[in-house]
């Protein structure tokens, strides 16, 4: 492998991690989002 | 009379390739109904743009250049990111968030089965693409067209024709792929798992305080996502607000319809022999399948991952349909835990995954641009 491509490659690397990382971290706040919008707004139609 | 002939005298072996190609293309949307609205006119398309001398793309005649239709088109939709925003409005304006609401747990799964993604790109680099490219090709495995195009327009607009006909060539082909990934890395005792769920009503509230809630956070944290997710989100208040429902229906279908038209045939126009024929085209292929199979494979292991940790297992299968096809692959799904126990229906589940795959597929496009420099 050239060094150019191992200087890809570990960007590549890099942006997988802190994509998926992000990703998850995106999710996981969109999970509380809704967990927390439909409590409120379940519990106030009853 | 010899000026009658110049598109015939000109035409190479290349074009003519390119016009089977195109030909196959059309038939795959006739006969086997393989995303017809996207690889209909880009089949016809790719006919059109590999006449010699055709007046649908940019030529010079007599040193000035005269405007081709289809050149118009792809400078002022494709370029200015145009046409792939207003195809986010009309699937926001299609998707129904409520099954999320019922198993919000289920939003990971739209994290998961975006691993084709970057495990992709990775193995584009290692074929010698640069970063932008190989991201560019990655972004496939977000297994939705307007992100597939809206990605490659900003990083590698060369390689937009290639990526659109694996991207949509793929997500038609979501039955043929994701069964056997599926069935080599879950067990018949995982596959028949049954998960309990309710059908329980949302709050309309609920449903118009989420498309504006999920962009503001996007917002504060992603600002490059805003566009893809903001359209997304936008699209979908027009569907829940219940106050506009002319203009829900009216995304639904005519925006839709127009859009992924003009879409379609507008990407053919980077269709021209000279760019595709080439052996990039062919890795794009391949790399678009290896895409589809890690983000599946993604979405099962960490299903399985979770059933480590739950009391109430989840069915694996349900984690590969987080990838963004829908409804295709919580179709699949479904009747795949139908196969191994009929009285199995895994259809809300695969739905809510598959829906949590939409925002996912975005983000992941948004974040892409953010990270990739």
């Amino acid at each position: 492998m050239s060094a150019a491509v191992v200087r890809v490659l570990r960007m590549a690397l890099a942006v997988t991690a802190k994509g998926m990382l992000a990703l998850f971290a995106f999710m996981f706040l969109f999970y509380v989002l809704l967990v927390v919008v439909d409590r409120i707004f379940q519990a106030r139609d009853k | 009379m010899q000026g009658l002939f110049i598109g015939l005298t000109a035409l190479t072996w290349k074009q003519l390739v390119m016009m089977a190609i195109g030909g196959i293309l059309i038939y795959l949307a006739i006969r086997k109904e393989y995303e017809p609205a996207l690889l209909l006119p880009i089949g016809f398309g790719t006919i059109l743009v590999n006449i010699p001398f055709s007046s649908v793309l940019d030529q010079v005649e007599g040193g000035e250049t005269v405007a081709g239709a289809l050149s118009i088109f792809f400078r002022a939709g494709i370029l200015t990111e145009i046409f792939p925003l207003l195809i986010f409005v009309a699937i926001g304006a299609m998707i129904d968030f409520s099954p999320l609401f019922r198993k919000p747990m289920l939003l990971l799964f739209g994290a998961a089965a975006q691993f084709g993604i970057f495990f992709t790109m990775i193995a584009a680099t290692l074929l010698g693409f640069g970063l932008k490219e190989a991201a560019a090709i990655g972004i496939i495995g977000s297994a939705d067209g307007p992100t597939s195009i809206y990605v490659a327009s900003r990083f590698a607009r060369n390689l937009l024709g290639p990526i659109s006909v694996a991207a949509y060539s793929y997500m038609a082909l979501v039955p043929i792929i994701q069964p056997p990934v599926i069935k080599l890395l879950t067990t018949k005792g995982e596959r028949r798992i049954r998960m309990d769920g309710n059908q329980r009503p949302i709050s309309r509230t609920t449903l118009i305080l989420f498309p504006i809630l999920v962009t503001l956070l996007t917002g504060f944290f992603a600002p490059t996502a805003v566009a893809l997710i903001g359209f997304l989100m936008f699209g979908n208040l027009v569907r829940e607000c219940g106050v506009l429902k002319k203009l829900s229906l009216a995304a639904q279908n005519e925006l839709s319809s127009l859009v992924t038209l003009l879409l379609g045939i507008t990407i053919a126009s980077t269709m021209t022999a000279d760019r595709f024929l080439q052996l990039s085209t062919l890795f794009i292929i391949g790399l678009g399948l290896v895409a589809f199979i890690f983000d599946t494979a993604g979405g099962v292991l960490f299903a399985k991952f979770l059933n480590l940790f739950l009391r109430r297992k989840v069915n694996p299968m349900v984690g590969a349909s987080g990838i963004s096809a829908f409804p295709m692959s919580a179709r699949v799904i479904h009747t795949m835990g139908l196969k191994e126990d009929s009285s199995n229906y895994l259809l809300m589940y695969a739905v809510s995954a598959n829906v949590s795959g939409q925002i996912g597929s975005v983000l992941a496009g948004g974040l892409i641009l953010a990270l990739v420099h």
